[in-house]
């Protein structure tokens, strides 16, 4: 990507004019985590009260 | 004329407060909080 | 500070700038021809320093790393265990405190320095810190392979090693704390010279959150492990288990925070050089490294989750409630990184549906594909094993199984570590200026490691939920009066472990050889740009 790293230098200064994005792409990947994240969570709620019963 | 800037914004440009906060926050919430809970404990009365 | 920097590369400013610029005095800069940004030869010097004894460490920790693979994957059952636990404490060492610290001293002073346009704030420091650095690690290692150290890397007492082993960590622990006040001197200096106008870059703002943990940790550090020297030498009666372990998490769980804060740091500028991206928001960007300055440390608590001594508020409060303010960072920053990738793509005319900009990504660029799969193994495996372990009920299952090791080799190294490594697939062009020779190598060892890394921590996991335990010989209890509890289930994971360990060694020295050829036998860049990769 030779003609963005010209630009690395100005891109590290901080100051940019904020712009309208559009990052549909990104939403749906953080979805995806977020839905193995529930699952994931709610199998080892499940596992714990497999093995210790509350009576 | 000085500009108005954002409080968090000064907060943030300032390492040294953060650097304060960042010991003082998990200082007393983990270590200080966690000595008191083991002094508090009492003696075992195991032998 | 965006007219200071943007000097356009050119050949007749490129060489070692010969009159004083900024705070640089004369013949101590220069004008990286690539991208354009000043480079303090100081802080370069260190840089190099401890890119080459970090390299050094992940070696010998790799090393390490396969024969206790070996050892725990049952069909093969490599070392006798006096070896197995001894090498399981050079790895932990080795790989977590050794590598990392070097890499991350080395980053700080790339911080402060080149993106701030800034002098290293002193040279003697940082022959302090380094030197200390060096000896700390050296004498450690020593101690552990001449077999006067076999605590793990933990070291809990009343387990006790050689005083030397202490002293080591101890000399580490102190020279990092010299580079990290170096770092913040350097900030000092950067703002005092007025050499950035504003607010610092966002990666130095990350790093900056980095060295205050880092404070934190190493004080924690200082304050466990200087007792426990005098013990060791038994000049102290007697160091308290439980306060050991409290205090000792304040330096062991807090270091992985600054790893987090670091690999986020390298992450955006990682994606800057490569994509082109630029941060979406720097206000929620910083916000995000704020709670983890305040709030990212109490998580230690999740290691003493089954320890009697501290209470249930305690637990609860340190690894809930104030915590998810942390793990809120992290969903901030594991969105606002690629979203920032994708807006740069987008712009760049790859709209083609959801997910055409990720397509078009950079993958054969080993810089990229190490960010990109560093943030998806951090986020998919570690973030979401993290947080599951962290939560106090569910903690009960897996303490001290091997699902705890499952999960952070995906936040240290499938995070941390892979995230380092396409980090020196530009500091070897830029800072040491040298080409990698088999770029077509290069390009796929990433995928290699992570790979590798990613079925090891499967692996363990699962084995992990079989109830496998971590730091354990002989899972099979050979000659013991009870049958083996575990079935063909566990030894299909271990055996996935097993082969994933030897994918991610190989990636893992397929790195080392391609970095150490280019450094030292690398083609020369001189007054020009590094060939892109
Ligand atoms: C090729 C890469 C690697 C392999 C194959 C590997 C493999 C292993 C294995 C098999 C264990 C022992 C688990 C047990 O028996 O309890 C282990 C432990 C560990 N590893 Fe790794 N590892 C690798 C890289 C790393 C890296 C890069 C880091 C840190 C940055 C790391 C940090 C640790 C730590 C902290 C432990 C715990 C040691 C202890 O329990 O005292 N590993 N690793
Ligand atoms: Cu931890």
């Amino acid at each position: 990507m030779p003609e963005n790293e010209e630009k690395a230098a100005e891109v590290f200064a901080h100051e940019h004019e904020e712009e309208e994005h559009k990052t549909p792409g990104t939403v749906v990947l953080t979805l995806a985590l977020l839905i193995s994240f529930a699952v994931y969570y709610f199998a080892n709620w499940k596992a714990l009260a497999d093995v210790w019963h509350v009576r | 004329m000085a500009v108005k800037v954002h409080p968090i914004q000064r907060l943030m440009d300032n390492p040294w407060l953060l650097l304060a906060l960042g010991i003082i926050v998990p200082f007393l919430s983990y270590t200080l909080w966690g000595w008191i809970d083991m002094a508090s404990m009492p003696k075992a009365t195991l032998p | 500070m965006a007219n200071a920097v943007a000097i356009p590369a050119s050949h007749e400013e490129s060489e070692v700038i010969t009159k004083p610029v900024g705070n640089h005095a004369a013949g101590n800069s220069r004008t990286c021809d690539t991208t354009g940004l000043p480079v303090c030869l100081t802080a370069q010097l260190f840089i190099r320093l401890n890119a080459v004894l970090g390299v050094v460490a992940l070696l010998a920790g790799g090393i390490a790393a396969l024969l206790i693979a070996l050892t725990r994957w049952p069909a093969v059952h490599l070392l006798d265990p006096v070896w197995y636990y001894r090498l399981t404490t050079f790895h932990g060492l080795n790989m977590l405190i050794f590598w990392i610290l070097f890499m991350e001293v080395g980053i700080l002073y790339f911080a402060s320095t080149t993106l701030l346009n800034s002098r290293l704030f002193s040279k003697g420091m940082a022959w302090a810190s380094f030197v200390m650095m060096v000896a700390g690690a050296v004498l450690v290692d020593v101690t552990i392979l001449g077999g006067k150290a076999d605590v793990m890397m933990t070291s809990y007492v009343p387990l006790k090693a050689h005083s030397n082993f202490y002293l080591g960590i101890i000399l580490v622990a102190v020279g990092t704390l010299i580079g990290v006040a170096n770092f913040f001197g350097t900030l000092y200096i950067a703002k005092r010279d007025k050499t950035y106008a504003g607010s610092v870059p966002l990666v130095v703002f990350g790093a900056t959150a980095a060295a205050i943990i880092a404070v934190v940790t190493l004080l924690h550090g200082a304050l466990v492990m200087i007792p426990t020297w005098l013990w060791s030498m038994d000049i102290l009666k007697e160091v308290d288990a439980g306060w050991y372990r409290l205090v000792w998490w304040g330096l062991g769980h807090q270091s992985q925070q600054v790893n987090v804060c670091a690999m986020v740091s390298v992450w955006y500028f990682l994606a800057t050089l490569t994509t082109g991206a630029k941060p979406l928001n720097q206000a929620v960007c910083r916000g995000a490294f704020v709670l983890y300055i305040l709030f990212i440390n109490l998580a230690s608590a999740h290691h003493l989750l089954v320890d009697p001594g501290v209470g249930a508020s305690w637990k609860i409060w340190n690894t809930s409630y104030a915590m998810y303010l942390a793990v809120l960072a992290s969903m901030i920053h594991g969105f606002t990184v690629p979203a920032s990738v994708e807006t740069a793509m987008r712009k760049k005319g790859h709209n083609r549906g959801l997910f055409g900009w990720l397509a078009a990504a950079p993958w054969k660029n080993p810089g990229f594909s190490a960010f990109f799969l560093s943030l998806l193994i951090f986020g998919f495996i570690g973030g979401i094993t993290g947080v599951t372990l962290g939560t106090q009920q569910i903690n009960i299952l897996a303490h001290n199984t091997l699902r705890i090791p499952g999960h952070f080799h995906s936040t240290v190294v499938g995070g941390t570590s892979l995230a380092f490594m396409g980090l020196a697939y530009y500091v070897v062009p830029l800072i040491f200026k040298r080409e990698y020779y088999a770029r077509g190598l290069a390009r796929v060892q990433p995928y290699l490691f992570a790979v590798g890394i990613v079925l090891m921590s499967l692996g363990m996991s699962f084995a992990g939920s079989y109830g496998v335990p971590r730091r354990h010989w002989d899972i099979e209890f050979t000659g013991a009066q009870f049958a083996p509890g575990f079935g063909s289930g566990a030894h299909v994971m271990l055996g996935l472990m097993g082969v994933g360990a030897v994918i991610a060694f190989v990636g893992l020295l397929t790195f080392i050889l391609l970095t150490v050829a280019a450094v030292f036998f690398g083609k020369k860049i001189e007054n020009r740009a590094m060939t892109p990769w």
